[in-house]
């Protein structure tokens, strides 16, 4: 289910500040100069304010300013419109509705027409750490309808309600209990109900055409006594999706098929469910849906729109294979997990509850092996906070602090422990010790939850060994960073061949070697459908606990192990590898592969022959046989284009190396030997 | 003495090192001692175990490939011995300092979600990488690139093996035979030339052009055939001969030729030009 709350910071900041009711208007962005407006109020699109408008320009649309000069030539036609808005707002008021009608405005947020003659404009700065942190707060709230409430920026909030549906007395109860909830608290909602999470963004965004529509009519006259509500007009909507059973090429009916065809069956009346008509139901409506829909970033959208791509059918009927190399990865997973061919989680929130501890110096020191008795001491008592959840360290963040400037840090640390350690101190505390320049820092990052503290403070010594220190130090602070539920080991029945103890001692290496060696240096290779042979492989970072900068998402660290640790499953991505691997198993490829090609001398015959003899590293090879010429010729979205002949020679001696020759220019290159 | 008396002695010396070697060993390693010694690992390759004289690789031991020159095949070697190793499960590491190592090349044989790559960014790190990676006993087997080691080090590497009980796999150039090596098993494997021979299957190309229409005169149907010398794509096996320079606790100096597919990755013995060294000569008799 996706609940999405449409213009979001604007909704935020009138249930903040309920007693501004003039027409809002936020804005961002970079100097004084280069400030425009983000988004607005009903009201103030109506002032004729429009979004990606200069902050002055709006001002002057909407602060009064009275006429000095009477004979000045009014140009404008706006202000036309507002004086005469401020002499009879109720006359013009039908007037303006139709003109406005043709902009896209959702709903009305909390002010009547009316009311606002006299109210002030009101400017506010975009802020969006605040608004992600009202969504979690919403996210919180959430938690009485699902156990799992994730958030899809910027104002989407993500529930799995799989399970959940009938303790509210069916999907269409759920869905209309979660918008009344919502409109309580005084905010608009509009919620989707679908079977994969992609849809039901999509159909929360742009599903025009909902199933059900219902305005509450009753409550428009008289708002309900308990809340503070600023929204008269009652209006929600709110889509069910038939849902979705998975295609019927996967053989084994696992529990979550179960529930769908259990919920088709309730829902149809019937006992037999027809899969196929599912899909294409859902497959149906997705396709009508614009290209929007489908998350994608912006860039790939106005791409897409350059091509007059403006539809989901339209993506749909192109070839699969050449989506992801002309608009990049992105549409294929995206239009995938909207489809349901590809599995989607939520990423829950969870509050935040830093575990902190610090540890002061009596006297600031530099000796290493006071600083690893200090650390060891703070290890001990992090875990033992963490061990009343029954969780592991996943990431921690160790700052040492240097003793000249401690002074004044002093405050906002006092500030921190005056009242309940809350996230504004401990933010607070951070910029001024980042101010400082005088602190190191580091975070350690496993692979698995942790409550060992002998593999933990293994770590940070490792860790610690690479600070060079600047100076004496007064104080250490540790911070878990992100934390997670231990795992449970329970014995097996059967020997299935994996042994855990030496699974966990596989993790402990990886967290030691990513530890002192780098996180990116600690890789596993992952094959990828590209010609070029250098970009073939793909290597992926094996750490834990560390968020991927793009996605926003935490890599999951356990998956990732146990994808390794497995012994081969015959499973759905297997068949994708041996697919991979048929793809490259064209020609033979060299086990050892420059990345950057050397220009060497060969000999041959005629221009476009083959090699008869090459010299590398002042060493003279003679060609005893080559196999080739294999035409690599790709790369031209790289902006590089690539032509190359590859050859495949073997030496009198026996050796085999890969050389190549561009074909526009008669230059030679060695790429590779099949050491 | 005949000769099944004298390979009865040569098992019964056999048996008595093992026993001072554990004896030798810390007491923390000898019950792992004992349980490796049952954990015979195979290959995958049947022809490469024949020539090992516990017929498969000892878990907690070092070998070490060494090749002539560049793309001589002993990396190849060495990375289907490691696959065969995996057939079970466990987890490849590969310390590659260099940041050559080209996993296409293995992935036929290797699953590569079983594989790990370090790229350590100095010589100190790479020692440290393959340490740890050896004294890890989730760690099936470890591979990496080494060229000058300290005899220091180079001990330090094997008590890690012994520790972890994986395989590991050293790939140096041979110049390095000469020097003392801690490892179990020394391997040379060296490249066998082999002259141009003209494919004898025909994969010439065979271009039929018919319904050949020229400018100004009446159609003919014309058959152009000719053969590409400038065209080829099947690629034959390549061959390697593997001698064994030492083993500890076993004779060395069998030799043994292997074909290997570049294609499939297959290894398998070659056709029998040169006739194995017969264990008597090895035995100094």
């Amino acid at each position: 289910m996706c609940v999405r709350l449409p213009h979001w910071p604007l909704q935020r900041l009138r249930n903040e500040q309920p007693e501004h009711d003039g027409p809002l208007v936020l804005y961002a962005g970079a100097g004084r100069r280069r400030l425009r407006v983000t988004d607005c109020s009903r009201r103030a699109l109506e002032e004729g304010v429009r979004p990606g408008m200069p902050l002055a320009e709006a001002k002057a649309l909407l602060e009064y300013v009275p006429l000095e000069n009477p004979k000045s030539e009014i140009r404008n036609p706006k202000e036309i419109r507002s004086t005469k808005f401020q002499s009879s707002a109720e006359a013009d008021r039908e007037d303006r509705n139709i003109r406005i009608s043709n902009f896209d405005i959702p709903s009305d947020f909390g002010f009547r027409v009316s009311d606002l003659a006299s109210s002030q404009p009101w400017f506010a700065l975009h802020d969006p750490a605040a608004d992600r942190a009202g969504l979690e707060t919403l996210a919180g709230w959430c938690r009485r309808f699902s156990p799992v409430v994730g958030i899809e920026d910027p104002d989407s909030l993500l529930l799995d309600v799989t399970g959940c549906a009938h303790l509210f007395g069916g999907e269409e109860e759920l869905a209309r209990s979660v918008a009344d909830d919502f409109h309580r608290r005084g905010f608009t909602v509009r919620v989707a109900l679908a079977d994969t999470i992609g849809a039901a963004w999509a159909f929360a965004h742009y599903g025009g055409n909902c199933k059900l529509k219902i305005e509450n009519c009753q409550l428009k006259n008289e708002p309900p006594p308990d809340s503070n509500l600023q929204f008269p007009i009652f209006n929600f909507q709110f889509s069910i999706l038939p849902p979705l059973l998975p295609p019927p090429t996967q053989g084994k009916r696992s529990f979550r098929d179960f529930i769908a065809s259990t919920r088709v069956a309730k829902s149809q009346g019937t006992a037999d469910p027809a899969p196929r008509s599912q899909l294409s139901t859902l497959n149906s409506r997705l396709s009508t849906l614009p290209i929007e829909a489908l998350r994608l970033p912006a860039e790939t959208v106005a791409t897409l729109h350059q091509l007059d791509i403006r539809r989901v059918e339209q993506l749909q009927g192109l070839p699969r294979c050449t989506l992801p190399s002309r608009f990049g990865p992105e549409v294929l997973r995206r239009l995938d997990q909207a489809t349901g061919n590809c599995p989607e989680t939520i990423t829950p929130v969870r509050p935040p509850e830093p575990v902190e501890a610090r540890h002061e110096f009596e006297q600031p020191t530099h000796q290493r092996f006071a600083l690893e008795a200090a650390l060891r001491r703070l290890v001990e008592r992090v875990l033992r906070e963490l061990a009343s959840r029954m969780e592991g360290i996943q990431r921690l963040q160790v700052r040492l602090i240097y003793e000249d400037h401690r002074k004044p840090a002093e405050g906002g640390r006092r500030k921190a422990e005056g009242g309940k350690p809350t996230n504004a101190a401990v933010s607070q505390l951070s910029t001024l010790n980042s101010q400082l320049h005088r602190q190191d820092e580091f975070t350690v990052g496993l692979l698995r939850p942790a409550a060992c503290a002998e593999h933990v403070t293994g770590l940070l010594f490792t860790r610690l060994e690479r600070v060079a220190l600047s100076g004496n130090v007064a104080e250490l602070q540790m911070t878990v960073a992100a934390s997670a539920p231990l795992e449970s080991q329970q014995p097996r029945l059967f020997d299935t061949g994996t042994n855990p103890a030496a699974e966990r001692e596989l993790s402990h290496l990886l967290d030691r070697l990513s530890t002192r060696l780098g996180g990116e240096r600690v890789v596993s290779p992952r094959l990828h459908p590209d010609a070029q042979p250098e970009y073939a492989v793909h290597w992926e970072q094996i750490e834990g606990g560390r968020r991927k900068a793009e996605g926003g998402k935490p890599t999951n660290a356990l998956s990732q192990l146990s994808t390794l640790n497995s012994q081969l499953r015959r499973s759905k991505d297997n068949l994708q590898f041996s697919i991979l691997n048929s793809q490259f198993s064209i020609s033979p490829r060299p086990l050892r592969l420059l990345p950057d090609p050397q220009p060497i001398d060969v000999v041959s015959i005629v221009p476009d022959g083959p090699p008869l003899r090459f010299f590398r590293h002042g060493r003279s090879h003679t060609v005893a046989r080559w196999w080739g010429p294999e035409r690599i010729e790709t790369g031209w979205w790289r902006h590089r284009h690539v032509r190359r002949d590859y050859y495949r020679v073997e030496t009198e001696a026996g050796a085999r190396f890969w050389i190549f020759r561009r074909p526009d220019t008669w230059e030679w290159c060695f790429q590779g030997e099949g050491s | 003495m005949s000769a099944p008396s004298r390979l009865e002695t040569l098992r019964q010396l056999t048996q008595q090192l093992r026993q001072f070697e554990r004896a030798r060993a810390p007491l923390s390693c000898n019950s792992r001692l004992s349980t490796l010694d049952s954990q015979l690992r195979s290959t995958g390759i049947a022809p490469l175990d024949g020539l090992l004289p516990d017929r498969g690789l000892r878990g907690g031991t070092l070998s070490e490939w060494l090749a002539p020159g560049p793309g001589s095949g002993a990396g190849t070697l060495a990375f289907a011995a490691a696959a065969g190793l995996l057939q079970t499960g466990g987890v490849c590491l590969v310390v590659d300092a260099a940041r050559t190592f080209y996993p296409p090349a293995v992935s036929s044989r290797i699953d590569l979600r079983q594989m790990v790559v370090v790229h350590p960014a100095n010589a100190n790190d790479k020692l440290w990488a393959l340490e740890q990676s050896l004294r890890c006993r989730g760690v099936t087997a470890t591979i990496g690139w080494i060229e000058r080691i300290d005899d220091r080090a180079y001990r330090r590497l094997q008590l890690a093996a012994e520790t972890g009980g994986g395989c590991g796999f050293l790939l140096r150039p041979a110049k390095f035979r000469v020097e003392p090596s801690w490892a179990d098993l020394r391997l040379l494997v060296e490249p066998v030339g082999q002259a141009f021979q003209p494919d004898p299957t025909g994969n010439d190309c065979k271009l039929q052009i018919a319904n050949c229409k020229l400018k100004n005169e009446p159609p003919t149907q014309a058959n152009f055939q000719f053969s590409i010398s400038n065209f080829q794509f099947s690629i034959p096996h390549r061959r390697l001969r593997v001698h064994l320079l030492h083993c500890r606790g076993g004779m060395s100096g069998g030799t043994v030729e292997l074909e290997i597919d570049d294609e499939t990755g297959d290894v398998r013995a070659a056709a029998p030009l040169a006739v194995a060294a017969p264990a008597e000569r090895a035995a100094g008799t």
